[in-house]
């Protein structure tokens, strides 16, 4: 579980992003059905026009590296087991870009150009928000 | 900006490792220095501005009775570090306005290490709910992207970047009320401990108590030499939007505003008091403000000596990285060490002959980087 962690709150303009990682493993960004923007994070409202005629879409849940770090002191006492926490700037073929964790054994191999996905499965309940897993270093 | 209107007093409070005496002495104790120096009392304050993230519930008016006086103009600095400098600026439009005759601007907080990161993480609504869930490790981690990607777009190394925080030590070392004034050498950083990738211990500001104070009013009120003009001054809030670790910031879109409004350019500082949350960020401020072009700063260090005495003073109380960073206060220390040096009360680290410098403030971390920027020139009046 991933109550240990620090929470978003839930609110009415992010509660569907947080539920559609959570029940379906999906990393949703928002769009805005006037102007087409896609944007993140969560806002009620489009970040170009301004219009609140915003939906959402369902990303292919893969992301490329822009830049990154590992963690050696984080803030929360919910992640010192875990470190170095990889954090990494994350650009979706989508348009947007995102701050995200990377996980797993061989996540220190992160680099610029690195092509990521998301978790899956059991461990995706872990964390809170999308969290992505390196699935190739930098070419 | 006005010709006729300026600072005309500065202080610093001691600065604790430990927040032992609460924000409000903090705040009292650069304010009592600030208008000693102006040779005024607190009973002539009648305009009061204040920035602090510790204050809230508490704010500008409740300060006022605090402090027990009446104003006629009262300010919160809503820019994190950003904030203290457009906080003198507007202190001087509202002399120049007539809304108040002099003005208090004080900047503190009283923090521990962990007092840093309890606050980070709830600093704003992006940062708690899309970014602190991921063990971001406060601004360091973010700061840290910051960095890698300045050394992967423009070859930037670690030993450049070391030469700010070296010599901003070595300024420190003549500064009292500096916490950190042990010697430090190039490989003292280099080797440090690894506390975000590419950063190390010494890239990190260490959280602090402390506040710092101006006095602003009719320049005419203190004898020549000690009053100081400000020039020109700008800031700008989320430039480039949308983009989480930019490589530069608002001060490239009134650079050339900043420079033809002071009648000078960046050769003719005689220092610059550049907000130094980490080297990079100083480095970002000297390529947007035009002492080199962008890309170029790891070069540009390496042929400066950044000492108070070298080719181009920098910090030159040894900045947050040296003296610690109290909150908010280190977007107005970049002041009062530029009014100190001005006023020729630099003690042992006085810029030679000081008569004009730079101060630029940054701050208020969002989701991914700073969002504030500030940048003003000042010289002393005569």
């Amino acid at each position: 579980m991933s109550a240990h962690y620090p929470q978003p709150r839930v609110t009415p303009v992010n509660r569907r992003f947080l539920e559609a990682w959570r029940d379906e493993g999906s990393l949703l960004v928002q769009r805005c059905d006037d102007c087409q923007h896609v944007y993140f994070y969560p806002r009620p409202f489009c970040t170009l026009c301004f219009s609140d005629n915003v939906g959402w879409l369902t990303t292919s849940g893969l992301g490329t590296v822009l830049s990154f770090t590992h963690v050696h002191r984080p803030n929360h006492p919910s992640f010192f087991d875990e470190v170095p926490i990889v954090l990494a700037e994350v650009s979706l073929p989508e348009g947007p870009s995102l701050l995200a964790r990377v996980v797993g054994d061989n996540r220190t191999d992160i680099a610029e150009g690195a092509t990521l996905a998301l978790v899956t499965g059991e461990e995706r309940s872990r964390y809170p928000l999308p969290t992505f897993i390196l699935t190739e270093k930098a070419p | 900006m006005s010709r006729d209107v300026g600072i005309i007093g500065y202080g610093q409070s001691v600065y604790d490792k430990k927040p032992e005496r609460g924000l409000l002495w903090y705040l009292a104790d650069a304010s009592r220095r600030a208008l000693a120096s102006a040779g005024l009392t607190m009973r002539d304050m009648d305009g009061l501005a204040v920035g602090s993230f510790e204050l809230p519930p508490d704010n500008a008016v409740t300060l006022a009775e605090q402090f027990g006086i009446s104003v006629g103009w009262a300010y919160m600095v809503t820019a994190g570090s950003g904030g203290p400098i457009p906080a003198v600026l507007n202190a001087i439009r509202a002399v120049e306005a007539g809304q108040a005759e002099t003005v208090l601007v004080v900047v503190g907080d009283a923090y521990d290490v962990q007092g840093l990161f309890d606050m980070m993480d709830d600093l704003n609504g992006a940062l708690h709910d899309y970014v602190t869930p991921h063990g971001f490790g406060g601004p360091n981690g973010l700061f840290a992207m910051v960095t890698q990607k300045h050394m992967n777009r423009f070859g930037t190394t670690r030993e450049q970047l070391g030469r700010i925080c070296v010599d901003q030590r070595a300024n420190a070392m003549r500064n009292d009320n500096a916490l950190l004034r042990a010697p430090m050498s190039m490989d003292d950083y280099l080797n440090a401990r690894p506390i975000a990738d590419p950063l190390r211990l010494f890239d990190c500001v260490m959280a602090c108590a402390g506040a710092d104070a101006i006095v602003v009013g009719p320049l005419d009120r203190v004898v020549k030499g000690k009053g100081v003009r400000v020039l020109s001054g700008y800031e700008r809030h989320n430039h480039p939007p949308g983009e989480i670790t930019p490589l530069e910031g608002g001060w490239t879109l009134y650079r050339d505003r900043l420079w033809n409004d002071a009648g000078y350019g960046p050769a003719d500082m005689q220092f610059v008091n550049a907000y130094d949350d980490y080297p990079i960020m100083v480095a970002i401020q000297l390529e947007d403000l035009g002492f080199c072009d962008k890309g170029m700063v790891g070069p540009f260090l390496e042929s400066h000596t950044m000492t108070h005495d070298g080719s181009l003073p920098l910090n030159t109380g040894g900045g947050q990285l040296s003296v610690g960073q109290a909150g908010m206060a280190g977007g107005l220390m970049l002041v009062t060490e530029a009014v100190c040096q001005l006023r020729g009360e630099a003690g042992a680290r006085q810029v030679k002959g000081a008569k004009r410098g730079l101060a630029s403030g940054y701050g208020m971390v969002g989701y991914g980087h700073g969002l504030s920027t500030s940048a003003a020139v000042l010289e002393v009046a005569s």
